[in-house]
């Protein structure tokens, strides 16, 4: 790993740079952090309203006051794409954090210990694996409602498997390796041979199934809200903001309330993807000159 | 050969047991017992009455007896019955079966119709401005929701140009004709098939990539072989494998997919019939999907998996340390 250089050589620096020359994921952060500042501090500095309801203007037209018009309780549309954002960012990290908790431990103890430990958790991997994770969710969210508590977790649990498979294959090369084979013969214990020189070494390919699988959550959140089985008004996501285009006249007649909470979904998924497509790039050692 | 078919065969087995536990643990889950159903379809029932039908059907045993006697029971095919219109599960998702095949089969051609070609001319001239151009309509197609590109087609296609219908699967009821399914079919197909496209478009490119690196590539370029025909008949061959094995692996995603696309167009196949299970808390219904797809997919995979090892050996070492999953 050491650099020729006079400059020391530093991995973070050489990530940064390899990641800054991918122009996408470049674009794709900036994008993402301009978004996210925007839905987190936009209601703070204004006064926009997604829950109040204004009785004289039911399905308003986009004028200056509602810039998206209103919904059919009078409810601001632009208030609400804001507070939807929120709403899908927040669900998307969070249920992946959820998965990368549970699969990353998983993974760990799969691959260092082997053995029947090994077989049982590769095998519920496979388990679900075999459930298609969108009928899963929604069973999961018709058995344990629709909060956005409920949605997160039914998201974090179904998702847990490419971290514990990635983790798994990762650990089982790494543990043949020889300063592993060192620390175990100086008598390292297992939790902290685990934890200090085993998992480290998971940092890059978790990272960039994060970005995936969170790029992935967040999709999954908007098609189940969409369908009127995740997140439920009052409160806003951008998937219940697309299902008000479940009425025939809003999708054909109104377009204006659902294209927006569409488009921000495919720029926000968007961003993350290339996101991810960078820090793979940028993190792989196989890429590294 | 035999001995990776039979390892793999068991390992289906033993993952058949670990989906009817977790599905059997999330009906154990869900609010309500049966009797709740039956005695809120016939409120006049004695506690006596009450007390016989349980032990008729086995609810005072203990939960583990409970789940081998439903096992006992699902393996001949009996799933239960639905609460809603009391018709056999099993014979409910059959019937309903063909629509969502018809709609995940021609999802995934028009992907692979798509992506393969243009995932090799990608490779072929790699950070040519094709590459870009197929490379970012990859990634789009990847990030885009499908039923968010549906919304739009139905905008453009049915409502402003009137060219196709925009919902069902028929015009008419009582009219099965070929043309007027294939109308109806266009549009779902297409909106289903694009996070497939995407996916397989970026995966063919990188397949290739790989492959054309490899020194029976150079040693056929140094034979003097056209450039077309070391693509048509060497590499191609030689890429596509992987691309099969993962068609297996997409199979949950293109169902899962098909279950928010078929809402959205109201194609009468499995999707339909669990979100209306959902609405309608019919948990026999629900839980038999799940089963059932569970069981298809397993099923599916290990098709694949024998026939991609019998195409081609080296498959198996590649799955033997756990197959990449889909996305």
């Amino acid at each position: 790993m050491a650099s020729k250089s006079k400059k020391e050589y530093s991995y973070l620096r050489d990530v940064t740079t390899k990641f800054c020359r991918h122009k996408a994921a470049l674009v794709g952060s900036i994008t993402l952090i301009l978004l996210t500042l925007i839905v987190v501090f936009l209601p703070m500095i204004t006064s926009i309203d997604p829950y109040t309801t204004n009785a004289t203007a039911h399905n308003a037209m986009p004028s200056a006051e509602h810039l998206l018009g209103t919904d059919e309780i009078g409810r601001d549309l632009f208030a609400r794409l804001i507070y939807g954002g929120r709403t899908s960012l927040l669900v998307g990290i969070l249920s992946t954090l959820i998965s990368l908790l549970i699969g990353v431990p998983l993974g760990l103890i799969a691959g260092y210990y082997r053995g029947p430990v090994e077989t049982f958790i590769m095998r519920l991997t496979d388990v679900f694996m075999s459930f298609p994770s969108m009928i899963l969710i929604m069973v999961l969210v018709a058995v344990f409602g629709t909060s956005i508590t409920s949605v997160t977790v039914v998201i974090g649990i179904t998702g847990w498997t490419q971290f514990a498979r990635l983790v798994y294959m990762d650990t089982l090369s790494t543990r043949e390796r020889q300063y592993v084979e060192a620390a175990v013969s100086s008598g390292v214990r297992d939790f902290s041979l685990i934890t200090k020189y085993i998992l480290p070494n998971t940092f890059s390919p978790v990272m960039v199934t994060f970005t995936f699988r969170t790029a992935n959550a967040i999709l999954t959140e908007s098609a189940l809200s969409y369908m009127g089985y995740g997140i439920k008004p009052p409160m806003a996501s951008w998937g219940n903001i697309l299902n008000y285009a479940q009425s025939l006249t809003t999708l054909t007649m109104r377009p204006w309330v659902w294209i927006p909470a569409g488009l921000l979904l495919l720029i926000t998924v968007l961003s993350i993807n290339f996101i991810g497509d960078g820090l793979r790039d940028a993190l792989d050692p196989k890429t590294k000159v | 050969m035999g001995r990776y078919i039979l390892k793999r065969l068991g390992i289906s087995i033993i993952v058949f047991f670990g989906i009817t536990i977790l599905a059997y643990a999330i009906t154990s889950m869900m609010p309500g017992t049966p009797m709740d159903f039956v005695v809120a379809s016939n409120p006049n029932m004695s506690a006596e009455q009450i007390a016989a039908l349980t032990e008729q059907y086995g609810l005072d045993k203990p939960l583990i007896v409970q789940y081998f006697s439903w096992l006992w029971q699902m393996l001949h095919g009996n799933l239960g019955y639905s609460y809603q219109t009391s018709q056999d599960v099993f014979q409910l998702i059959v019937a309903k079966l063909g629509p969502t095949l018809l709609l995940t089969v021609t999802s995934m051609v028009i992907a692979l119709i798509i992506a393969i070609p243009l995932g090799i001319l990608a490779a072929v001239k790699p950070k040519s401005g094709f590459d870009y151009i197929s490379s970012a309509f990859a990634f789009i197609g990847n990030s885009l929701p499908g039923f968010f590109f549906g919304m739009i087609l139905i905008l453009l296609v049915s409502v402003k140009l009137n060219w196709l219908p925009m919902s069902g699967m028929y015009t008419m009821p009582d009219n099965h004709n070929f043309a007027d399914l294939i109308r109806h079919l266009i549009l779902p197909a297409f909106s289903l098939s694009l996070q497939q496209l995407g996916y397989f478009m970026r995966y063919m490119r990188s397949s290739m990539i790989e492959t054309l690196g490899q020194d029976f590539i150079r040693t056929a370029k140094a034979k003097g072989l056209s450039r077309n025909s070391i693509i048509i008949k060497h590499a191609l061959r030689n890429s596509i494998n992987p691309i099969i094995v993962n068609i297996g692996a997409q199979i949950p995603f293109l169902i899962g997919g098909s279950v928010v696309i078929e809402s959205l167009f109201s194609w009468p196949g499995i999707g339909k019939l669990l979100t209306t299970s959902i609405d309608a808390r019919d948990y026999p219904v629900l839980m038999g999907i799940t089963i059932f797809i569970a069981v298809a997919v397993l099923i599916g995979n290990l098709l694949v998996d024998i026939v991609c090892s019998l195409v081609d050996p080296r498959i198996r070492c590649v799955s033997e340390g756990g197959k990449k999953s889909g996305k």
